[in-house]
């Protein structure tokens, strides 16, 4: 299982929401990029939570520099509209980049992107929330009800081709209460292309996620509040496969 | 001086970032009449086999590369992609011709059986032979993303293996001073950075 550092940038501070809301600051990106990068997480996942709001601006600068000393797969996610935002980004050497709401506002943006940069660049990011028994997906930092269903959304997505999806669960996102378990029954059965777990994951999880399997899990607040440790982690699944 | 081939693909950015913090120095190909300033090449290749091929022919690189390939006292790294273009035949989306320079095809996972691809993951690769492009390289584990693989009809060729669920593939392969990497090496730590310094030293 891969894990994930999921870093939020407001501005130019890390922030880490709950629920998708507030904006408590954690710290300066650039020593926490360090800090997941030496503490081994296998790779790096930048949201520019406000990207879908305001758009990509300073973030270029900034993963520019901290590209040319983090030697693992780094991807960005938040605000890309077009190719041509994309291509800014692997310019400097980001490895994939997310995309969600603008996905969500036209779909033809997956196959643009696909066709630029091969599907392995792409992460299709779906924030679920379950409304009246049922996971819808959202957009925009998750105040909008798409009304489409994720079960539907990861199908499509799978079926027109995508390197990878990532499920946040809104509900547990930042609330340190370990992972949706109900989410994950939910998209278990996909077993086609990788998915990638997020929101609410503690250490603890290790025991109960053994016999999940997932692909990979993104690791945020845990990591900033209560000593994370990707290794330890691992080595938990391990201990605990019977 | 490495030269790196920039067949389009648009996602050179961390390879770039690797060599410049080596400091090694490079220069990007996009033209065919670059080629022959150089003894060391390195061919990335994300994205898909046919558009890898499709870009070099395009761009004028494909017939020189072959040339270059084919002179023993040269020096050639392929990455991913840029390596399963060695081979004889890739069979992603449709069949098209490799360099040849490599008897084999390009498979998927799923030729084999059914699994999730792509395959990324941390990997450990099992060395065959403890070639130079190894030297300092203790730590084995590298990032791998891909859902094809090379089928190597002579095994000599094979410098290292992985394995992803159950399916033993080409890590690291060497034909002459021609070398292919399916891993990531400039997404791999400083495992990956020691192979392109490896490479440079050679």
């Amino acid at each position: 299982m891969r894990i994930i550092g999921k870093i939020e940038i407001k501005d130019d501070y890390v922030i880490k929401p709950i629920q998708f809301e507030g904006v408590r600051k954690i710290g300066n990106p650039e020593d926490l990029i360090n800090n997941f990068y030496n503490d081994k997480f296998d790779e790096i996942l930048i949201m520019n939570i406000t990207g879908s709001l305001y758009g990509i601006g300073w973030i270029k600068d900034f993963v520019k520099k901290i590209l040319k000393k983090t030697f693992i797969p780094v991807t960005i996610g938040g605000g890309i509209k077009d190719v041509d935002n994309a291509k800014e980004f692997f310019d400097v050497g980001v490895d994939k980049i997310a995309i969600n709401t603008n996905l969500m506002n036209d779909f033809s943006l997956l196959n643009k992107l696909k066709n630029e940069f091969g599907s392995q660049s792409v992460i299709c990011s779906i924030q679920a929330n379950k409304i009246n028994e049922e996971w819808f997906a959202f957009t925009n930092m998750a105040r909008e009800n798409s009304k489409i269903k994720v079960v539907d959304l990861i199908e499509k997505y799978t079926k027109e081709g995508t390197g990878e999806i990532l499920i946040t669960s809104v509900r547990r996102d930042g609330t340190l209460s370990g992972f949706d378990e109900d989410l994950v029954n939910l998209f278990l059965q996909y077993n086609k292309i990788p998915i990638i777990y997020s929101g609410g994951i503690i250490m603890d999880d290790a025991i109960k996620l053994k016999k999940y399997s997932l692909d990979a899990i993104t690791v945020s607040s845990s990591y900033y509040y209560k000593n994370f440790n990707p290794t330890e982690f691992k080595k938990n699944l391990i201990t605990h496969e019977i | 001086m490495i030269g790196i081939i920039n067949a389009n693909s648009g996602n050179l950015g961390s390879l770039i970032n690797a060599f410049n913090f080596l400091n090694i120095e490079i220069e990007i190909i996009t033209e065919s009449s670059q080629i022959s300033k150089f003894k060391k090449i390195v061919l990335p290749g994300v994205g898909n086999f046919v558009s890898l091929k499709k870009n070099l022919v395009d761009l004028d690189l494909y017939n020189g590369l072959k040339k270059f390939l084919n002179n023993e006292n040269n020096f050639f790294l392929g990455i991913c992609v840029g390596m399963q273009i060695l081979l004889t035949k890739g069979t992603e989306d449709k069949e098209t011709d490799g360099f040849n320079f490599i008897k084999g095809n390009v498979i998927n996972f799923n030729d084999i059986k059914r699994m999730k691809t792509p395959n990324i993951n941390w990997l450990n690769i099992q060395k065959k032979n403890n070639s130079q492009i190894f030297k300092d390289v203790t730590n084995t584990e590298f990032y791998f993303l891909h859902s094809y693989f090379c089928q190597i009809d002579d095994e000599k060729l094979i410098l290292a293996k992985a394995n992803y669920n159950g399916v033993e593939f080409p890590s690291v392969i060497k034909k002459n001073n021609v070398y292919g990497i399916q891993f990531h090496p400039e997404n791999s730590r400083s495992q990956g950075l020691n192979i392109l310094k490896n490479f440079s030293n050679l």
